[in-house]
């Protein structure tokens, strides 16, 4: 494949997957222009990878692990890093709070709470609710069993419930 | 606007409006530039290099783009300076034999625009497969297969070269022209020559495991006559065409310089003067065809003609009966080699002088001929002696 149709191939891929990258990231870094830019990392990645010549079985499946890889890097990273990005970072997430946020008022109520579980159970309730991803699929996704995930997911919902105050 | 979730639908419904939680526009376009900003730096490595892996087992060292680039550069840097890369002296069947073939020849074709250069350089190209094949049956490693694919490759040259001097020749351009047909008359003639002296000993030589050496051998120097009188039939063809007049294709007889050397190596002597003395006899038949100039000769050169041939002669009564030692043989080629050349290198200045009194292009052409040939006799001169020294001529 030549140089133009791999580009626009992958400038597909991009556009196809961008949006749920974005999200992806955000929710684990909690800071848009952070998820931006670990987007952009992403698709770089994508890039190397077909530049490479390498066969992409799953583009969607490729773009998430190197997604969760990068944000496990950041993570690592921010550890090491001064108190005073930390704290930066979290301003930048109490001050998200703009035209995104209001947009989706009632998403982001549930997503504080979301805030509140573990990452595991954070990533199987987006994966599975936001995304509409089965449980399979998120299964083949962390590499672990379909029926952790969904255990895992149940009862993560049962502590969102807890947490919002459902009446049941 | 604390919202309070009644039920789990509630909270699944607000999850999936996540959904519509996007990049913004403005970020998405300038991350999209971005990346195809990347996309075009960081282009893909010549895909053109991975593809043609099967092409030959050389091209797997390009393999890398960089090494690629890099050899690619040498190659450009080495055919400009003229410095010879190290595939320039391979021969078939030698490890960096396919980069010369499939990689510095074809890239130096292509790096020529001019009609005539390239015509030229496709010349060059076939007289270096004769030269392969030369030094490979020297080497008694001339076998069938390579045979054919050098035979192949030469004519295909002298097809592309004669291919460009017919476009010369077509658009105008007949001294251009007549050139490369010059150039390549002398390089296949040379050659030709060459070959036909090995062909002739390998054939002599009894040895019996030898059998598809020497047809190998023979084959090749047959093509390449057959290629040289075809080549040099056309020449006359066309100079009785345009000027009228015919150069006889051995007045500047380095053929027969040649042939000297060839008739002091060979216990065939009079066979091998006999040919180099019907030479001359049937180009001027071919001259009598297209119109008798023979009369139009200066007496000059005549005469000249009749003092090599004398001389031919006179060396050919000095080999005795009894066959020359290897060492005697080798002596004689030098001093034989060495007078015919100053000889030739004499006819040549007269050539020039009486050339200049008729039509001055087809005889400075003729010189230069005889240059080339010489130059390409002189360059084999070890090899044909130590040819002639492995030659059981004293048996």
């Amino acid at each position: 494949m030549d140089q133009e149709s791999m580009k626009s191939e992958f400038l597909r891929a991009y556009e196809q997957h961008a949006d749920e990258i974005y999200r992806f990231t955000y929710f684990k870094v909690s800071s848009k222009e952070r998820a931006e830019d670990l987007t952009q990392e992403v698709f770089t990645e994508l890039w190397q990878e077909l530049r490479k010549n390498e066969l992409i079985k799953n583009t969607r499946a490729f773009l998430f692990t190197v997604a969760r890889n990068r944000v496990i890097d950041w993570y690592r990273k921010k550890k090491s890093s001064s108190l005073e990005v930390i704290t930066e970072s979290g301003i930048e997430f109490s001050g998200d709070g703009s035209d995104s946020v209001t947009q989706h008022a009632e998403f982001f109520e549930a997503l504080s709470a979301i805030e509140e579980l573990d990452d595991a159970s954070k990533e199987v309730v987006l994966l599975r609710h936001v995304e509409g991803w089965s449980p399979q699929e998120i299964a083949m996704f962390t590499g672990e069993s379909a029926n952790v995930i969904s255990v895992r997911l149940t009862r993560a919902m049962k502590k969102l419930q807890e947490l919002l105050h459902v009446n049941k | 606007m604390n919202k309070i979730f009644t039920t789990e639908e509630e909270i699944l419904e607000s999850l999936e409006k996540g959904r519509e939680f996007c990049l913004s526009a403005e970020s998405n376009t300038r991350i999209k530039a971005e990346l195809s900003a990347y996309a075009d730096l960081h282009s893909i490595p010549t895909a053109k290099a991975i593809r043609s892996r099967d092409i030959s087992i050389a091209t797997l060292f390009f393999a890398r783009s960089r090494t690629y680039a890099l050899a690619m550069i040498l190659i450009l840097i080495s055919a400009s300076a003229g410095t010879s890369f190290a595939s320039e002296k391979t021969l078939p069947g030698d490890f960096l034999y396919p980069v010369k073939i499939r990689v510095t020849e074809p890239v130096r074709t292509a790096l020529i625009v001019s009609v005539k250069e390239k015509a030229s350089w496709e010349a060059e190209l076939a007289a270096r497969r004769l030269q392969e094949a030369t030094e490979l049956a020297a080497l008694n490693k001339l076998d069938s297969q390579t045979g054919t694919f050098l035979t192949e490759e030469f004519t295909a040259r002298v097809n592309s070269s004669l291919a460009g001097a017919n476009t010369l020749q077509t658009s105008g351009d007949t001294e251009a022209s007549a050139d490369v047909r010059s150039g390549l008359e002398a390089r296949v003639t040379a050659h030709a020559s060459i070959l036909a002296l090995i062909a002739e000993h390998t054939d002599a030589a009894p040895s019996s495991e030898a059998g598809s050496e020497t047809s190998a051998v023979q084959s090749i120097a047959t093509e390449a006559s057959a290629v040289q009188a075809t080549i040099t039939k056309e020449r006359i063809a066309l100079e009785v065409e345009e000027v009228g007049t015919v150069t006889e294709p051995t007045r500047v007889s380095p053929e027969e310089v040649f042939q000297a050397v060839v008739a002091l190596t060979s216990t065939q002597t009079t066979s091998v003067v006999g040919a180099a003395a019907k030479k001359p006899s049937e180009a001027s038949a071919v001259a009598n065809q297209g119109g008798d100039e023979e009369g139009t000769l200066p007496t000059q050169e005549n005469a000249e003609r009749n003092m090599l041939s004398e001389d031919l002669s006179g060396t050919t009564q000095v080999v005795p009966e009894v066959p020359p030692s290897e060492l005697q043989v080798k002596e004689r080629i030098n001093t034989s080699t060495t007078t015919c050349m100053k000889k030739n290198r004499v006819e040549h200045s007269t050539v020039r002088e009486t050339a200049e009194k008729i039509t001055r292009t087809p005889n400075k052409r003729e010189q230069e001929r005889a240059t080339e040939i010489a130059g390409i006799l002189e360059k084999n001169k070890a090899l044909i002696e130590s040819f002639a020294s492995k030659v059981p001529i004293l048996k």
